[in-house]
């Protein structure tokens, strides 16, 4: 009773294209001349121009700017994977009092809006002269990720079978050496997905950034905003850096692609 | 076999390695929780203490003034705060009914297709991917009266400009500066949720439409008392994480509107911004953020429900 048909591959081809269409439009603005931009109707076919990434990327400054990113991207990795594992294996294998609450508390800490967190921090890194440096970004950003990471990866230790841990454990192995050579490994993969979730928070995350960071550490997300020439925004610039900016994001999540469901909902949805 | 479990020897050396066990659990968490506990914990007390003083945000420094509940008291006087939960129930109540209309029919047609389903579902996922401010200078680009595209293609259709369904600007009158909003929402996310319910519709056991096209059941019929019955579970967990998600809307406005025209798209986040670093009032800030937090402690608290109850295996 599940037709499938080619009528509803052509449907939802229609469907996917049109949620598509705006995607398009940002990477052909990219490679259009300021001419070919500003030209009514809109132009869909025309000479591709790299100029706006030359632009973005060297008179803007955006290599720095990329570079902020991704130091910050890859500090709140390790921050959140290793505290993160260690939380979701303690909270999935072991009953202790609390422990429930602790799971609540967690998804409360991935729940908590940035901006309400990020304005008593500001005040706090002010007075302890740590504002505007990556320690910071990367510990906030790694607020959040380690809460998703503790959910996230729990699923994937349930699935670990236990008898192997078991087995470990009677031939003299400790808990924490069980965790390291067995848990781990055998739960690679969620590492992978995690990780690749807790990058692209990171890299896409406002406003945290945007509080926190300023002329030392600004990101992609608050600079490319200030997108400015003389003749007003610099559209073409902008769609160049939000094309930069979405090439690793987008082949991360073709990585991911089996496991892209469950770290959207921090592992609810299988 | 060994001795009888109810020996009191073997019965306390066991109780004894649960204890163990259960500090070995405590020790795994432990790291986690504590750096949670400075870089949350601290700050939200921090927060709940100086939403009792008046003091100015950008000189923290300046004597403060213990005012107790004044600030409450302050902000629940204030229009700006009531039209921002206002803002923010419009635009949470629309953008995602809107999302799970279009998710479920996305959903079902999905289920249908025959080849290529896995590349389109990876392409339905890109906007869920994109950089949100960046989406929302995007749409701000495209929204343009005049040079964006959707505006241009707008008025070829009659539907904007003089004569039209929408007479100004599209970003220039409150209504209209909503609903953009709330369409760049329901692009971004609608995947998201039709993805889910998907995944919920896979999971589907077969028996009860067999047994219902056996009684001659419609495609109607089925939908209505079969599938959406067996589907509630997966409903309640996506639109439940979307509520808390749409709550808490920034980037888009901040990139697209920044809350105009006038304070007409000024959502509750965006107000915690402005109290912060437009008005310089700490006070009314933290007990702005206070009131905030305690909505997430009730919708946390509601996905949490739904989640355990969508593990559970259907009855």
């Amino acid at each position: 009773m599940r037709r499938h048909t080619w009528r509803a591959t052509v449907l939802a081809s229609v469907v996917v294209a049109f949620f598509f269409v705006p995607v398009i439009w940002t990477v052909e603005t990219a490679l259009k001349t300021k001419v070919d931009a500003w030209t009514l109707p809109p132009k869909w076919l025309f000479t591709p121009d790299l100029s706006n990434f030359a632009s973005a990327l060297f008179d803007h400054g955006f290599v720095t700017y990329l570079e902020n990113s991704a130091i910050v991207a890859a500090g709140t990795v390790v921050v959140a994977l290793v505290l993160g594992s260690l939380a979701a294996y303690g909270l999935e294998r072991f009953r202790f009092r609390g422990r429930e609450s602790l799971f609540f508390a967690f998804l409360l800490a991935y729940m908590i809006p940035e901006m309400s967190i990020a304005l008593p921090v500001y005040l706090l890194a002010t007075q302890f002269n740590i504002i505007d440096t990556y320690w910071l970004l990367i510990a906030m950003h790694a607020t959040f990720a380690t809460a998703f990471a503790t959910w996230m990866l729990r699923g994937f230790f349930a699935e670990v079978p236990r008898e192997i841990e078991e087995s470990a454990l009677v031939d003299g192995a400790s808990r924490l050496g069980v965790f390291l050579r067995i848990a781990i490994p055998l739960a690679a993969p969620g590492l992978v997905a995690t990780a690749v979730f807790v990058v692209i928070f990171s890299w896409n995350d406002f406003p945290y950034a945007l509080v926190l960071s300023s002329v030392n550490t600004e990101t992609l997300p608050v600079a490319v905003g200030t997108l400015k020439t003389p003749a007003g925004t610099a559209w073409g610039e902008i769609m160049a850096v939000t094309t930069i900016a979405f090439l690793p994001t987008a082949l991360f999540a073709l990585l991911v692609q089996r496991w892209l469901l469950r770290g959207l909902t921090f592992g609810a949805v299988k | 076999m060994g001795f009888p479990d109810s020996l009191p020897a073997a019965r306390s050396s066991r109780r004894l390695a649960a204890h163990h066990t259960a500090l070995t659990g405590v020790a795994f968490v432990a790291p986690a929780t504590v750096f949670l506990l400075v870089t949350l914990a601290y700050p939200v007390v921090y927060l709940l203490f100086h939403s009792l003083f008046q003091e100015n945000f950008a000189r923290p420094e300046l004597s403060s003034q213990f005012v107790f509940l004044g600030n409450y008291v302050s902000l629940l006087g204030d229009p700006r705060f009531w039209n921002s939960v206002r803002v923010t129930v419009i635009f949470v109540a629309f953008a995602v009914s809107i999302e799970l209309a279009i998710g479920l029919g996305v959903a079902l047609l999905l289920q249908r297709v025959d080849r290529g389903r896995r590349i389109l579902v990876a392409l339905l996922l890109i906007p869920s991917m994109m950089m949100p401010i960046a989406v929302g200078l995007m749409w701000r680009y495209m929204f343009d009266d005049g040079y964006g595209m959707v505006a241009y293609y707008l008025k070829a259709l009659h539907v904007l400009g003089p004569g039209g369904l929408i007479v100004e600007p599209l970003l220039v009158r409150p209504i209209t500066a909503l609903a953009a909003l709330i369409v760049v929402d329901v692009w971004e996310w609608t995947p998201f949720m039709a993805l889910i319910l998907f995944a919920g519709l896979e999971s589907l056991p077969d028996e009860p439409f067999e047994a219902a096209v056996v009684d001659g059941a419609s495609p109607w019929q089925q939908f209505r008392f079969i599938t959406l019955p067996l589907l509630r579970r997966a409903v309640a967990v996506a639109v439940l994480i979307r509520i808390a998600d749409a709550m808490r809307v920034l980037d888009i406005v901040f990139s697209m509107t920044n809350g105009g025209p006038g304070t007409s798209t000024e959502t509750v986040q965006l107000y915690s911004y402005n109290l912060g670093f437009g008005a310089f009032n700490t006070g009314l800030a933290f007990a702005q953020v206070t009131l905030v937090l305690i909505a997430t402690l009730v919708v946390s608290r509601f996905i949490y429900r739904a989640i355990a109850r969508q593990q559970e295996p259907l009855a």
